[in-house]
């Protein structure tokens, strides 16, 4: 893992990972299971995410540090935490749900030494994870809102289904094969899944599903710039910098005149003339033109 | 109102049974048949063509004509950002580019190609007075036309909506297929199940949508595709189960099926800029039809289009609500304006056997009458 190749302390990373799994509900944990009513409101309430975080953070700490015990570095930090962290109130150092230091007395020492032992990136990246966890849970949260949307009118999809079996429309027959029956039924679902969503709260609803996809990406975006930095690679930001430049020195290059239409001297169209930039006719091959 | 008792014979156990054991054994037969097709039954866009042009990803090609004499205005024909063109060539039975070299037109295609993460900067008038006005010139050049026929379909003909209000005097007639021009039409005609993006774009803000290009950069074509997917998810979805059963049995209908898939499944990335301009000033602002819409510092100003336009919309069309086609005649300065409603979807227009016999001979003899 690339995060263990940079804090060089896998034991720590994992305690860490465990961590951010602590501050996530039960369900939203699961990304194919949807997370239940309990879970959607405790993530709603930063306050019992937070004990939930710290309860499950505090043991999973305790468990990987105990697992590392053996190399030297954890076993010097983890005397290092319990005494600094005996000394500013038996907080540990960690940064609270919103990413948000303790306290900047704590984040001041202990920061100073993590850089100073060149965990600096990894802390960053510590936060940068935490952030997406949240932004991750937030975007799930937002699908469900919208599926919830169709959802709370799905016994329709039946109702409607069975009404055009025993009665269809005008001039239609019935359905005389299971495949019709699941057309049928499909095309009924998407009916009502329209009604659900073709108005302000559906719209709204698809928008809030973007913002929070937005916002998952861009916190996606701030581990890759850190895993990049601390990796000696170009960064996102820094690779669209120069195509960028690239892009406005095309564009200059295609607002510059072209080759003079008329002899110097003359008065010019306005327009340069075609530009023979053809390349030679080859004949594009049948299959995958490039 | 006469009502028919429908017909329940599927609901009895033994014939669930037996259409269950049918489609299996259809489902075995066509597994056993693709695997005995050759690699290249699976070709989409076959008609003959030569590439003429390159330009980054861009390629400008020429389709062999398949008449002794074609005829002389060349037409071409842009198709958009947010699929591939093969889509118009799918395959020689329902191959709109190939009806039309039928007709005698001598056509040219451009493909946009697959823009990568150095694309993401590209914005319209990159693809409009860039790319584009290079293919136009390459054409004149090598028709010595010093006008063409123009033909977009959806966001290609926006396109060539602004390249022919923009540069009139290079365009003979203008087509426009399946093209959303007035990006606000659906707030006064709602139509339930069509113009999601005009709903959910709408719905953000300008900011959301700079947020958005600015975390992704480009649209990733996946995204775009599962967009169009979403709008119908559940016949999107049963179509495997249901219609795939149907056709596995007959070796050509399930390569049409196929063939659509493949076509389906290809969708490119959308750049970065593009999306910008495409949700804040067309979706958001309607500027095109407001007259505001500005590319490379100069006005799209819909009175420009002087030249005469054949507006064709598809009846059937969900993305593109009909709404936000027809009815823009007013806004060009062309006296020669005209609108064709075919049967059909935004793709089933292209495709559908129905709309294969109306489309493409409308659309040349109205060109032929204005040659």
């Amino acid at each position: 893992m690339i995060t263990s190749q940079i804090n060089g302390q896998g034991g720590l990373f994992e305690a860490w990972n465990a961590l951010l799994q602590g501050l996530m509900p039960q369900g939203a944990r699961q990304t194919k299971v949807p997370p239940d009513d309990a879970s959607i409101a405790s993530l709603l309430s930063p306050a019992e995410m937070f004990q939930r975080a710290l309860r499950s953070g505090e043991a999973a700490v305790a468990q990987a540090l105990s697992r590392t015990s053996s190399e030297p570095l954890s076993t010097a930090l983890e005397r290092m935490f319990s005494d600094w962290g005996k000394a500013v109130g038996g907080l540990r150092p960690w940064p609270n749900a919103a990413g948000v230091p303790f306290s900047p007395g704590v984040e001041i020492a202990f920061g100073g030494l993590a850089d100073a032992l060149g965990l600096g990136p990894s802390r960053r990246l510590a936060a940068a994870l935490q952030a997406l966890s949240v932004a991750q849970a937030e975007q799930q949260q937002s699908w469900l809102r919208l599926q919830q949307l169709v959802v709370s009118r799905w016994p329709e999809v039946a109702q409607r289904t069975i009404a055009r079996v025993v009665t269809p429309g005008d001039g239609a027959s019935g359905p005389e094969t299971v495949s019709d029956v699941l057309s049928l039924w499909a095309a009924t679902a998407d009916e009502v899944g329209h009604d659900a969503l073709h108005g302000e709260s559906g719209a709204q609803a698809m928008a809030d599903c973007i913002r929070a996809s937005t916002a998952a990406q861009a916190a996606r975006n701030e581990v890759g710039e850190i895993v990049c930095e601390a990796m000696n690679l170009p960064t996102r930001r820094e690779l669209d910098e120069a195509f960028l430049e690239i892009q406005k020195l095309k564009r200059l290059a295609r607002a510059a005149p072209a080759r003079p239409a008329v002899a110097p001297g003359q008065q010019g169209t306005g327009r340069p003339a075609p530009r023979k930039r053809a390349t030679r006719a080859k004949p594009a091959s049948a299959k995958g033109q490039r | 109102m006469t009502r028919r008792r429908a017909t329940l014979s599927w609901a009895e156990p033994l014939a669930v049974a037996r259409e269950i054991s049918d489609n299996a054994s259809r489902l075995l037969d066509g597994a056993r048949r693709l695997q005995s097709l050759p690699a290249d039954s699976m070709d989409i866009a076959t008609t003959p063509k030569d590439e003429v042009y390159a330009e980054d990803m861009v390629r400008l090609y020429r389709y062999r004509p398949l008449v002794a004499e074609p005829l002389a205005g060349p037409l071409l024909i842009v198709y958009a950002l947010v699929g591939r063109y093969q889509m118009i060539d799918l395959e020689p039975e329902r191959s709109f580019v190939r009806k039309l070299l039928e007709l005698g037109h001598d056509v040219y295609m451009v493909d946009w190609g697959l823009p990568t993460r150095a694309q993401r900067w590209l914005a319209i008038e990159d693809y409009v007075c860039g790319y584009l006005d290079r293919c136009v010139d390459v054409i004149r050049d090598r028709s010595g036309s010093q006008k063409l026929n123009l033909l977009g379909i959806c966001q290609g003909g926006v396109f060539s909506l602004c390249y022919a209000a923009l540069y009139p005097e290079r365009v003979r007639n203008l087509v426009l297929c399946v093209t959303p021009i007035d990006f606000h039409g659906d707030k006064r005609e709602a139509q339930k199940g069509a113009g999601y993006v005009n709903l959910w774009t709408r719905a953000l803000s300008a900011d959301d949508v700079d947020r958005l290009v600015d975390a992704y950069g480009w649209i990733p074509g996946p995204m775009v595709g599962l967009s169009f997917m979403l709008m119908n998810p559940a016949g999107n979805a049963a179509k495997y189960s249901s219609e795939l059963p149907r056709v596995v049995g007959d070796e050509r209908r399930l390569l049409n099926f196929l063939r659509m898939e493949r076509w389906i499944s290809d969708r490119p990335n959308h750049p970065g800029e593009v999306t910008r301009q495409w949700f804040k000033d067309l979706y958001q602002e309607n500027k095109l039809l407001r007259g505001e819409f500005v590319l490379d510092g100069r006005r799209v100003d819909l009175r420009a289009v002087s030249m005469p336009v054949l507006n064709v919309y598809a009846k059937g069309d969900l993305p593109v609500p009909n709404s936000c086609t027809r009815g823009v005649g007013p806004y060009f300065g062309s006296p020669d304006y005209t609108e064709l409603g075919v049967p059909g979807g935004h793709i089933g227009t292209f495709v559908g056997n129905k709309a294969q016999e109306i489309l493409a001979p409308s659309i040349s003899r109205w060109l032929r009458k204005r040659a």
